[in-house]
């Protein structure tokens, strides 16, 4: 089938999945507002959340099929939309198979926690599935609305209401930059269409409109996706957000950003490598060292992991810096890996803390190799691939980022890189060393672990593992997702002297 | 059977089996795992034993080869073969690891499945390391290695265990990361030259690499496998990792795992960039260090009280002379280094195990303790005393081999080397007979000695092994010399082969090379 947006309903096609999802968030809704909103409900608005997920999976899988005549409207119809569609849908669904034992624990039974979650990655898929401007921008408040409330949903939990307050706080003040440099750019350029400003905006001939908007925006998406130094937020927002949540940001919302960040700064604005490659490269190194040094003296295991997600997304901003095929592809297929090994090491976390969070100090954690040793070796996979030790997913996807930092020419980076890898070796270790080599302090006594998460912990361990031993096939399909957009990329490659 | 043999089927097996067991272990009943751990090793054991007679004398590429596509897109593959360099240490390995379980049938008392788990595992890592021919799978298996002997310290160590334990992972991990870093700028420079993806050892050995970009290259490679040799100055980890380590870590460590350092200059860096090797300056700070090993390390193990931490020393003064050995790079000083890696193995290996033992009766390792042990448990002390020999390289058993052939060899092309390293012979009986005098000589002074009890029947089924490979290599080392020495030859003739057509040639092609190798963007 192919779509050539003559039609307005044509564009209902090209966003198949996003509608989908909206008509059943917004059904989910309406059936909560008329139930009881206990805990069985909350089940149940949970286990059709998971419906809507499937249903728009189905639409995306529709989605391949489609072809769009030229790379140019305004809604995406590439690979790269549909490998991050499914994604976002991929760790939707595990956040929410995560949280029906956390949301009955903790009493937060009310059903939108779902139907938020739905808005939030229906905001994420327009975020990373457009190629316009003002359609980016409107996916990310879209994402960020949802998610500020998700964060403070435990309102009764002063640090769940401190970390909504910060995110949402920060959250807005970097939307201002965002807006602000893509109204410049607009002024620079006179489109907010990606594909036609990369026509108009001249490498040889930039006006300082221009370099002003691409700075805003770098500044903007800094906060989006947490780079140091616009970081300060994220610690305090994973922390006090229900632990779910921070699954959720830590692996989906960041990827959403991330998918943009690339989509504007290597596909729109690949000419203008030159320029945006120093600012890059600055964020790059500073987020790789900064949070792996701060995150050696941690105590409680949700801020480590914080930390580290901090860290991750230095990692990821090297496949953006190197821009090229091989530095889109392990983009993405970093993303998969990352999203099963940190949504899993949070899914433990969240049981083990037990209720009211009680138990999330590295202290809590000793002995548990002996005493739940299920529980400490899945923990421990998880570790070891956030770690990127071979073999599991995160050796491949670091190997790929490597490799297309090499390619490019950035061995400085890839130094950085792994010496900053062998410093978050040691927290990592700390977390194993406290599990299988210190003594109890206190018996966790027995953990209740639900038949859902159980699912999802599975899933990640099983995604973390094939990942690291078979990765023939989603690396091919990594790489064929951003076939579509090489053009601009090998334009850069062609730019070196 | 015999095409078992003459296919990969055989290494695939030998790799992959002890964690597939090691899996197994961990859901066994307690009462029947140590038998089962045991059963595994043995037919791991008996299943590589044949390798010996199969393997093809006097040929130089290699054996039991497979390669086939594993991660295609990359163009990485699952390649695997056998050579003379690493059959012996394949056997080492899979000869040591039967008694590495026996002898810690007595020792580990809790926590047993994941230990046998954990042992089995890190042998599936070292054997990997030496036959993988790809440099990814290489990696891979390098990077295995070493978390299965961070909990074997971590867990059933020592005291300082945990410090020792991270300070092992730390180091090494520091070298492997920098190598992992020139491993894909191999791989990069590989697709620029041939224009298709590999990381397959032979493609590699084509790569033609800059001059000025071999330096580092072989400071990456170079700093991993040095860290791991360990060689002087980074050593430091070696001694603590010892000492805190169960009995069984510290054999595997001592006798294969060091060796993964050592493979890893012959098989990789050398080979890989055979024209820094001979380089006068790299070659004068290499030797600098494995004499600085040799005679410093010496020194200071003689003054230990502590029976594993000398022991634990006197291994880097070895692998100083094992390095020497390498580096000097003629066929017969390569043969009697890898001879003497397999030595160092047997007999470093009994040395620890002996340690055990007195560690199992005593619970102390420092030397001062013990004492005129001679009259009290006689069949002991003459397995000290023989395996202590061996050590210090007493013609007639298997450590004088080595040395004689690695000093002989080296001579022709490093005369005032091998002339220092000599007189590490000498300083190994300086350190090792005062430790001997004082354990097994003179009178009893401790009371507690007096009730010691003589090796048991499992003891000796541990130890007698080891004894009799002793006294077999010294007295008829020929079958495994001529195992090494067609590989060690041909290694030796390409390097430099390599070195001198290097330099006969002109630096422009390489020029031409290195520039397509600058950074993106409009420098």
């Amino acid at each position: 089938m192919q779509i050539d947006f003559s039609s307005h309903l044509d564009y209902l096609w090209a966003l198949l999945p996003e509608t989908v999802l909206t008509t059943g968030a917004v059904l989910l809704l309406m059936y909560d507002g008329f139930r009881q909103r206990d805990s069985a409900d909350s089940r149940a608005v949970g286990w059709g959340s998971l419906i809507v997920l499937t249903l728009a999976a189905v639409a995306n899988f529709w989605l391949i099929g489609v072809e769009e005549p030229a790379a140019t409207g305004m809604v995406a119809l590439d690979g790269y939309r549909i490998f991050t569609n499914f994604l976002f849908l991929g760790a939707a669904a595990l956040v929410v198979f995560i949280s029906f034992d956390y949301t009955t624990r903790e009493g937060l039974t009310q059903g939108e926690f779902y139907a938020l979650m739905l808005f939030a990655v229906v905001g994420m898929m327009v975020l990373a599935g457009s190629r316009d401007l003002v359609l980016i921008f409107l996916g990310f408040e879209l994402m960020s609305i949802a998610v500020y409330v998700l964060v403070g949903f435990n309102r009764r939990d002063p640090r769940s209401a401190e970390a909504a307050l910060k995110y949402f706080l920060l959250g807005a003040f970097s939307s201002a930059f965002l807006l602000y440099g893509m109204a410049m750019l607009y002024g620079a350029s006179g489109t907010t269409n990606l594909a036609a400003m990369r026509g108009v905006l001249d490498a040889e001939a930039l006006g300082l409109l221009a370099i002003a908007g691409l700075a805003l925006l770098a500044i903007g998406f800094g906060f989006k996706v947490s780079a140091v130094p616009f970081h300060v937020w994220t610690p305090d927002a994973y922390e006090g957000a229900p632990t779910p949540v921070t699954a959720f940001l830590a692996a989906a919302i960041k990827a959403s950003a991330f998918a943009a960040f690339i989509r504007i700064f290597v596909v729109a604005l690949g000419d203008l490598h030159e320029y945006w490659e120093r600012i890059i490269w600055v964020l790059a190194v500073l987020t790789m060292i900064v949070p792996n040094v701060i995150a050696l003296v941690q105590d409680d295991i949700k801020r480590l992991l914080a930390y580290s997600s901090i860290a991750h997304a230095g990692y990821l901003l090297v496949a953006l810096i190197a821009a090229n095929e091989s530095g889109m592809a392990s983009f993405l297929f970093y993303l998969v890996a990352y999203t099963a090994m940190i949504v899993g090491a949070f899914a433990i976390v969240l049981v083990l803390a037990g209720k009211g969070d009680a138990r999330q100090r590295l202290s809590d954690y000793a002995g548990l190799g002996w005493s739940h040793p299920w529980a400490a070796a899945v923990l421990s996979i998880f570790l070891v691939s956030l770690a990127g030790l071979p073999p599991t997913a995160g050796f491949v996807g670091k190997f790929y980022i490597l490799r297309a930092a090499v390619d490019a020419g950035y061995i400085d980076l890839s130094v950085v890189l792994v010496i900053t890898t062998l410093i978050s070796y040691w927290y990592y270790l700390r977390v194993i060393v406290a599990m299988y080599m210190k003594p109890a302090v206190a018996d966790m006594g027995r953990v209740a672990w639900g038949g859902a998460l159980r699912v999802a912990l599975v899933v990640c361990a099983a995604i973390t593992i094939y990942l690291g031993i078979l990765p023939s096939w989603p690396l091919l399909k990594a790489r064929q997702s951003v076939e579509g957009l090489t053009p601009v990329a090998e334009q850069v490659a062609d730019a070196r002297p | 059977m015999s095409s078992f043999y003459n296919s990969h089927w055989v290494i695939t097996f030998l790799v992959f089996f002890p964690a597939i067991a090691g899996l197994a272990c961990l859901f066994l009943p307690k009462g029947r795992l140590r038998g089962c751990a045991f059963l595994a090793a043995m037919i791991e054991f008996l299943v590589s034993l044949p390798l010996f007679w199969t393997f093809d004398i006097g040929r130089v590429d290699w054996q039991n080869y497979i390669s086939v596509p594993w991660i295609s897109d990359w163009g990485i593959s699952y390649a695997l073969g056998v050579d003379g360099i690493s059959i012996l240490l394949i056997l080492l390995t899979t000869f040591l690891l039967p008694i590495s379980v026996l002898v810690s049938w007595d020792q580990i008392r809790e926590k047993e499945r994941a230990y046998y788990a954990m042992l089995l595992l890190l042998v599936t890592g070292i054997l990997g390391v030496f036959v993988a021919l790809d440099l990814f799978l290489f990696y891979v298996f390098w990077e295995v290695t070493l978390i299965p002997m961070y909990f074997l310290i971590g867990v059933w160590g020592h005291e300082r265990r945990i410090y020792a334990a991270v300070k092992f992972f730390l180091f090494t991990a520091f070298g492997s990361l920098l190598m992992l870093v020139a491993i894909i700028v191999l791989f990069r420079l590989h697709q620029t030259q041939f224009g298709f993806a590999s990381l397959a050892y032979e493609d590699m050995l084509r790569v033609v690499v800059p001059r000025g970009l071999q330096y580092w290259m072989f400071l990456a490679f170079g700093l991993a496998f040095a860290i791991k040799v360990p060689m002087f100055p980074f050593h430091t980890w070696l001694p603590d990792a010892h000492v805190e380590a169960p009995t069984a870590g510290s054999v595997i460590l001592a006798a294969v795992l060091l060796k993964m350092g050592v493979y890893g200059f012959l098989r990789f860096a050398i080979p890989l960039f055979p024209s820094v090797a001979l380089d006068r300056t790299v070659l004068l700070v290499i030797m600098i260090l494995a004499l600085m090993g040799i005679v410093y390390t010496a020194w200071v193990a003689a003054v230990q009280p502590n029976l594993k931490k000398l022991i634990a020393y006197t291994s880097v003064a070895h692998l100083g002379f094992i390095m020497v050995g390498t580096f000097a790079l003629t066929a017969q000083s390569l043969t009697g280094g890898v001879l003497q890696m397999v030595n160092h193995g047997v007999s470093t290996g009994a040395l620890f195990i002996l340690a055990g033992f007195l560690y199992n009766r005593r619970h102390s390792y420092e030397v001062s303790d013990y004492g005129g042990l001679a009259n009290v448990i006689p069949v002991y002390c003459g397995a000290l005393v023989l395996v202590g020999l061996s050590s210090i390289g007493l013609p007639g058993l298997n450590g004088f081999v080595g040395e004689f052939l690695i000093l002989v060899g080296s001579f022709g092309r490093h005369p005032w080397v091998t002339l220092l390293a000599t007189t590490g012979v000498i300083f190994a009986a300086y350190y090792m007979l005062p430790m001997i005098r004082r354990v097994v000589w003179n009178d009893v002074t401790i009371e507690e000695n007096r009730k010691l009890l003589d090796l048991s029947k499992l003891e000796l089924a541990v130890i007698v092994p080891l004894l009799i490979m002793i006294v077999l290599m010294g007295v008829y080392p020929k079958p495994f010399m001529d195992r090494v020495a067609a590989s060690a030859e041909a290694l030796s003739e390409r390097i430099v082969t390599v070195v001198e057509r290097e330099a006969g040639g002109t630096d422009q092609d390489l020029a031409v090379v290195g520039s397509s190798f600058d950074r993106t963007g409009t420098r």
